[in-house]
């Protein structure tokens, strides 16, 4: 029985691995503790198997208690340096989202600055587009991991999504200015 | 985010494509007349483009694979030892099963002993209402969960794991031993930014004992009994030899949802 069990759950679990990983690297910025982090989610996941239900989305389910064991229990442990609340960061690019972005911006984007961007963004904001626009889940998904309504993950989406958006101009139109400057000289 | 006139709350929507054809070809249309939204659609869009560069695509080390292959052996050795003992135990397992059946009839049939049928949602309620109102001092003030979790290793009751929901806007107020349907209990209380209490309880009990609830969902390996009473709701779910309870009054979906992302089987 045991061992039914136990193939099962590789078959079903095991198998989302890698996702369950890069996820944990994502959530942490440290290897060391996103190991740690796979592995308490994978035995949790293990006890808990026998509730899940055969045939829906393991990936899913495995990435709900990889934020929720994060949350609860790494996050406290190491906590970040307090971010900027969300509204600090609408005021700092308001006068920037005022106007359309330039045409072409995107593909100037440096991965450092993409990466730099979500990390400035407060943790509930930064789990929101990491489990949707990095790890693919849908809406109902990630609200059931967040904890949250469907509202709430449509709305912090769209605040989260604007908001990069500026901030990775911000960056390029700074990295233009610089090159501009050594070229004068 | 939603202004008024501007269909702002489906824009994320459109650009994921989850509209059906009808209401997204209303939104293009609004688009057509309306720069400001244009524009919040070119910025969502920008963020897309860049969204692909977080997806990496690191695969587990090796190492990690055979540590988590061992660890798993470790749950199922451990399954398959808690399970032995009831199996080995005979005639022995039977004669303890007789003494404790006998003590537990004379603690019975003793008198102020004898269990009640306590309506544990009612209890949970009641408590709701009183940090709600005030009528319970927190006897522990902090917004520091570890603090807190100290006081309750400290105080009479079970030792629990206080949750930190801080990131969703929730402030800690602190905690209080209390005496829940004739037994201790921790209980600690969060603030929302519009004044609304959410209340967690934990007991040692089983959820077997609560009466028939308005709605179960079961999730992450969980079973949640929802309970409305009143214009609060209940949440109740097993954590080991804990019952957890959630209450709020908040809409009911959300405290669910809360519950549903912070139940955690122990380790």
């Amino acid at each position: 029985m045991a061992d039914d069990r136990r193939t099962r759950f590789e078959r079903e679990c095991v198998v989302h691995l890698d996702a369950v990983y890069r996820a944990a690297r994502r959530f942490t910025r440290d290897d060391d503790a996103a190991r740690d982090l796979v592995q308490d989610t994978l035995v949790r996941a293990y006890r808990a198997f026998d509730t899940f239900a055969a045939g829906t989305n393991g990936r899913a389910w495995l990435l709900s208690i990889v934020y929720s064991v994060f949350i609860n229990g790494y996050h406290r442990q190491r906590r970040r340096p307090a971010t900027v609340s969300m509204e600090a960061l609408e005021a700092r690019f308001a006068d920037r989202l005022l106007a359309a972005p330039d045409a072409g911006l995107a593909e100037a984007w440096t991965d450092a600055e993409v990466l730099a961007a979500l990390d400035e963004l407060p943790e509930e904001f930064r789990a929101t587009v990491l489990l949707v626009d990095v790890d693919e889940l849908t809406y109902d998904e990630a609200a059931a991991a967040l904890g949250c309504a469907v509202g709430t993950v449509r709305s912090r989406l769209h605040r989260a999504r604007r908001l990069l958006a500026a901030a990775l101009d911000d960056y390029a139109r700074a990295r233009r200015l610089v090159a501009a400057r050594k070229e004068e000289r | 985010m939603s202004a008024p006139g501007h269909p702002t709350e489906r824009l994320v929507d459109l650009v994921d494509g989850r509209l059906a054809a009808a209401e997204a070809a209303a939104i293009e249309q609004h688009l057509a007349g309306c720069a400001e939204c244009r524009r919040e659609v070119a910025w969502l869009k920008a963020w897309h483009t860049a969204a692909g560069v977080a997806r990496d695509g690191a695969a587990a080390p090796a190492d990690l694979r055979a540590r988590i292959a061992a660890a798993l052996d470790e749950v199922d050795r451990a399954q398959a030892l808690a399970k032995a003992p009831a199996a080995a135990s005979g005639r022995r397992g039977w004669l303890w099963a007789g003494l404790a059946a006998a003590a537990m009839l004379l603690l019975y049939l003793a008198g102020p002993w004898r269990p009640t049928a306590v309506d544990a949602v009612e209890v949970a309620r009641r408590d709701f209402a009183a940090v709600q109102s005030g009528a319970v001092a927190l006897a522990e003030q902090t917004n520091d969960p570890t603090a807190l979790e100290r006081y309750f290793a400290a105080a009479p009751g079970p030792r629990v794991r206080v949750i930190d929901l801080a990131m969703m806007g929730w402030t800690l107020e602190g905690g209080a031993s209390r005496p829940f349907a004739g037994q201790p209990s921790a209980l600690y209380a969060y603030r929302a930014a519009d004044g609304r209490h959410l209340v967690c309880q934990m007991y040692e009990g089983q959820l077997a004992a609560l009466p028939p609830a308005d709605a179960v969902q079961r999730q992450n390996g969980f079973e949640f009994r929802v309970y409305t009473r009143d214009g609060v709701t209940l949440v109740f779910w097993q954590e080991g030899e804990l019952v957890c309870v959630l209450a709020s009054d908040l809409p009911a979906a959300e405290v669910v949802a809360l519950a549903t992302a912070k139940a955690m089987a122990p380790a």
